[in-house]
């Protein structure tokens, strides 16, 4: 009996990676979110590299009131703002921002999500109850006046930019967590696993968890999208970065002033948000598709 | 038997559904004729194609993928093939009435019992909203329901129960051709005896004819008058009761009456088939049941046996009786 | 049936109570004296310090909160720091704006997104459905405010068919009402067009066929039924969202609701003002839910059937 345990666990892994090895097949036959993952991978690779082709304070934030509101030309494709900053020189470095900012508030979420939603799905009983009360408190406050509230009380800064929208993410994490953490426990595998031994932790990290990953990796993918969007609606309303940063949110407010005469200043750097979030969402959606091609139509 | 007399009179026809993993063929090339006031127990292990078959005479073959080739389909005298979408809607539910096989899943959750009835009469019969609900408590009752339980919804009902309204609303506007398509395998063995009790008595009472659909013999002895063996979507032996029970002829009919436990002999051991059902995608040129079949030999492979004539009113499908002394064993225990 | 509706009633105050709980808490970390704000930039150090004694603002924040919740019970918010008004009377003025657009999003869904969904899911993989989910592909990835934006910078500036801002025609609500709902549109088209997916390969459809009922009947009657219950439980969930959004929105087009509200009142450092805002707002959002709710129980038998014992 305990043998055909020792044989099953090398068999596991290879089923798991062979998993993933079909997930990804399906997933490049998506052509959907083939090109949304390219495109996202452009832009992180933007983002990385734009201080080796931009100087900051030169090209970034240094005003220049003789070049003020040029529209777009040959010397600044996407014109120039009302200080005289290149507005694409802007984009390509206020990138660094939004995705940052996406990607980190993201991780802040699962940080607090995944352990508290495991913990409630696995455990069951008062501990269970306790955090789902806690989580759906959270989520009668709608997100965003939660994150304004929490902006407004941290103080404005980047940093707080993430904690803010990552925290006020976290609660929709755990619903998931707990959710598959649920079903993976009460799966027969894990009683079998019980009925032979297996102690409890070896249960969580080998049974449990990897098999309630599929759904937490989608909702995350999906809310990098709408934390980038929260952050730079943030940014917009004045309650994010502070001035200089390029961040896109805020170019957006600063464009508002002049958006009859000078429509260039709104047009670009919400093109950029709606270009970034849009490919993380056709990745996510061709991830979701991929992972569980029963959900697809 | 001449054509007045046909329920049903099917010719030459063949399913296949078209999908990304390959041409499935359903049903190939099967042609039955059933008289008034018959029933005909149509046999054969999942994936026959019978439901194709029970499908198709609705014309309810979902398509995509479905793709239908039939030679000729009669029902009461109407070539269903001819008929726009509007005269078949008129046909389904009043001529022909469909028992489906998992009473779970067949009713709609959001709507009574009562309602589900009471529509195919409104459709059907020119009675108002009222009077055809008081008609739906009556069918109801028919089948063992008690009137009241009208306002209730499916979830409220049992499985065997669930069957009954689904015969009920077969029944409700007095359909010349019943199909019931292995209206019995979901429910418990004793819940079966019940409805399959209620169905032969509504038999008599409504006098029409009826396709049943199923993998039992047992139930095939019980309530039909002729049966078709179907293998991988060919029938392969077809006849009156007596023929098929107690002149058995194809292997495939004496396989799986083999399979069946003795009860008389509770020592012998359970004879199955060999092998597995053919993969639709992938037909043998030859006769399919070939693979899996005691007597079969090289001629076997070469071409698919046709439905013969074997002495009134029973036909065949196979190439061993080319030879007019082969028998198979269940006959000669019988002789 | 009672008896559900009350059972969520009362779960309601736990939820308030820990909302106001948890919003109170967390801005009673805003930087920014009350005391030193009410008392005005010439105060002296002794004036502060009364006003301090005088509002118990020296009180631990537990203290605080069991006060303000009392007060709040009575209806009294507190006193704005802006206006020196009553916060409840100032949140109640503007609340029914607010409540305008976010029905008018509503509304907007339900005949645009529902129908449209319907549309995808029966025209399934053809060019028609393709179309409409890139579309809400595309609605659903749009930051609202600059689509706000963008529907000010075309239709009210360039165009001229509608104001570019406040409350004074009919027409002022269309353009904020659309930038509102968007994602929620384009989301709601998704889940409806899913929903009918999963309705149309039912096998109950395929009885409801047998039985003769026309094709028409089987998806407007047998089907939508059906797939109308996630579609309302959904709905209702992302109702929150819009009441969300509406502080951006609002801000956009300087409409005179509840969100533009709070933002004012972050931007003044009004901590009275926004705790009632966001109290308010949590409260209509739980409302709306519960009211989701119940329809849910109706329209599902399964489940009236479980609260009806």
């Amino acid at each position: 009996m305990i043998d055909k345990t020792q044989n099953t666990a090398p068999n596991k892994k290879n089923k798991r990676r062979s998993i993933s090895a079909e997930v990804w097949r399906r997933l490049r036959k998506n052509k959907g979110a083939m090109i949304g993952l390219v495109i996202a991978v452009l832009l992180i690779l933007m983002a990385l590299t734009a201080p080796l082709l931009l100087d900051y304070k030169k090209d970034v934030i240094n005003q220049n009131i003789s070049e003020r509101l040029q529209s777009p030309s040959l010397a600044h494709p996407f014109g120039t703002d009302d200080t005289g900053r290149d507005i694409m020189n802007r984009i390509i470095y206020g990138s660094r921002y939004s995705l940052s900012v996406g990607f980190i508030a993201v991780t802040v979420s699962l940080l607090i999500g995944v352990p508290l939603g495991s913990i409630a799905g696995f455990y069951g009983g008062k501990i269970d109850n306790f955090i789902m009360r806690l989580a759906d408190v959270f989520l009668s406050i709608p997100t965003f006046l939660l994150a304004l509230v929490v902006v407004a009380a941290i103080g404005q800064s980047t940093f707080n930019l993430m904690l803010a929208v990552g925290v006020t993410s976290a609660p929709s994490f755990i619903r998931v967590t707990r959710a598959s953490v649920l079903t993976a426990r009460n799966q027969d595998y894990v009683e079998a696993a019980r009925a032979i031994g297996v102690g409890d932790l070896k249960i969580i990290f080998r049974h449990v968890l990897p098999n309630s990953l599929s759904p937490i990796i989608v909702q995350a993918t999906m809310r990098v999208g709408s934390a980038i969007i929260t952050a730079s609606t943030l940014s917009f309303l004045g309650m994010g970065v502070s001035p200089p940063t390029p961040e896109w949110g805020a170019m957006l407010s600063g464009g508002r002033k002049f958006i009859r005469d000078y429509s260039y200043m709104t047009l670009f750097p919400g093109m950029a948000i709606m270009i970034t979030v849009l490919a993380l969402n056709m990745f996510g959606d061709g991830l979701r598709d991929a992972i569980d091609p029963r959900l697809k139509r | 038997m001449s054509d007045e007399n046909l329920i049903l009179d099917i010719e030459h026809l063949s399913v296949r559904y078209e999908t990304e993993d390959g041409i499935v063929h359903a049903v190939n090339d099967i042609s039955l004729k059933i008289g008034k006031r018959c029933t005909l127990g149509l046999v054969g292990e999942t994936g026959a194609g019978k439901t194709t078959t029970a499908l198709s005479i609705l014309r309810l073959v979902p398509n995509p993928p479905g793709v239908v080739e039939c030679k000729k389909m009669v029902v009461d005298g109407k070539d269903i093939g001819a008929l726009t979408p509007r005269q078949m809607e008129k046909i389904r539910g009043k001529e022909v009435s469909m028992i489906f096989q998992d009473p779970m899943t067949v009713l709609n959750p959001v709507f009574t019992v009562g309602q589900q009835i009471a529509e195919t009469i409104e459709i059907h019969e020119h009675l108002s909203k009222e009077e055809a609900y008081e008609k739906a408590i009556s069918m109801l009752e028919l089948v063992g329901i008690p009137g009241a339980r009208a306002g209730e919804y499916p979830h409220q009902f049992s499985g065997g129960m669930k069957q009954r309204v689904v015969i009920a609303i077969a029944l409700a506007c007095n359909p010349r051709l019943l199909i019931a398509d292995e209206p019995t395998t979901a429910l418990d063995v004793t819940i079966q005896a019940q409805v399959l009790e209620l169905m032969k008595n509504l038999k008599q009472q409504y006098d029409m004819s009826m396709v049943l659909i199923t993998h039992d013999l047992g139930i095939v002895a019980e309530v039909c008058d002729e049966v078709a063996v179907m293998y991988a979507g060919r029938i392969v032996e077809q006849g009156t009761l007596e023929d098929i029970f107690r002149n058995t002829m194809h292997p495939y009919t004496e396989g799986l009456f083999n399979s069946l436990p003795n009860i008389h002999n509770r020592q012998a051991e359970l004879r199955p088939i060999p092998g597995m059902m053919t993969d639709p995608t992938n037909l043998p040129p030859g006769c399919a049941f070939a693979p899996r079949c005691t007597y079969a030999t090289e001629a076997c492979n070469r071409k698919v046996p046709d439905l013969r004539n074997a002495g009134g009113t029973h036909l065949v499908a196979c190439t061993a009786y080319d030879d007019p002394q082969f028998c198979i064993d269940r006959r000669k225990e019988h002789v | 049936m009672y008896r559900y509706v009350l059972k969520r009633l009362l779960l309601l105050i736990p939820v308030i109570i820990g909302v106001s709980f948890i919003v109170y808490f967390i801005i009673s970390f805003a930087p920014g004296d009350p005391a030193r704000i009410m008392a005005g930039a010439e105060a002296s150090q002794e004036d502060i310090e009364r006003i301090r004694e005088e509002y118990g603002l020296n009180d631990s924040v537990i203290i605080r909160y069991v006060r303000y919740m009392a007060n709040f019970l009575q209806g009294d918010m507190g006193t704005s720091y802006m206006t020196g008004g009553s916060v409840f009377d100032l949140c109640m003025k503007k609340l029914p704006a607010t409540a305008a657009l976010a029905g008018v999003s509503c509304l907007f869904t339900l005949v645009i997104s529902i129908p449209l969904g319907i549309y995808s899911a029966i025209n399934q993989n053809t060019w028609k459905d393709n179309i409409a989910m890139v579309m809400a592909l595309l609605g659903v990835s749009i930051p609202t405010f600059w689509f706000g934006l963008l529907l000010i910078l075309l239709f009210a500036l360039r165009l001229g068919w509608f104001p570019s801002g406040g409350n004074e025609t009919p027409l002022s609500i269309i353009l904020p009402a659309l930038t509102l709902g968007i994602n929620m549109l384009a989301f709601m088209t998704r889940t409806t067009r899913s929903s009918m997916l999963d309705v149309v390969r039912q096998d109950y459809l395929m009885l409801a066929r047998a039985k003769g009922v026309t094709e028409k009947k089987v998806i407007s009657k047998h089907a939508l039924r059906n797939a109308l219950i996630p579609i309302i439980t959904t709905l209702g969930l992302e109702f929150g969202g819009l009441l969300g959004g509406a502080a951006m929105t609002e801000s956009v087009f300087a409409w005179p609701g509840l969100g533009r509200l709070v933002v004012d009142a972050i931007n003044q450092r009004d901590i009275p003002l926004v705790t009632g805002c966001v109290l308010i707002t949590t409260i209509l959002v739980s409302v709306v839910t519960l009211i989701v709710d119940i329809l849910y129980a109706f329209v599902d038998p399964r489940i009236k059937a479980q609260y009806s014992k």
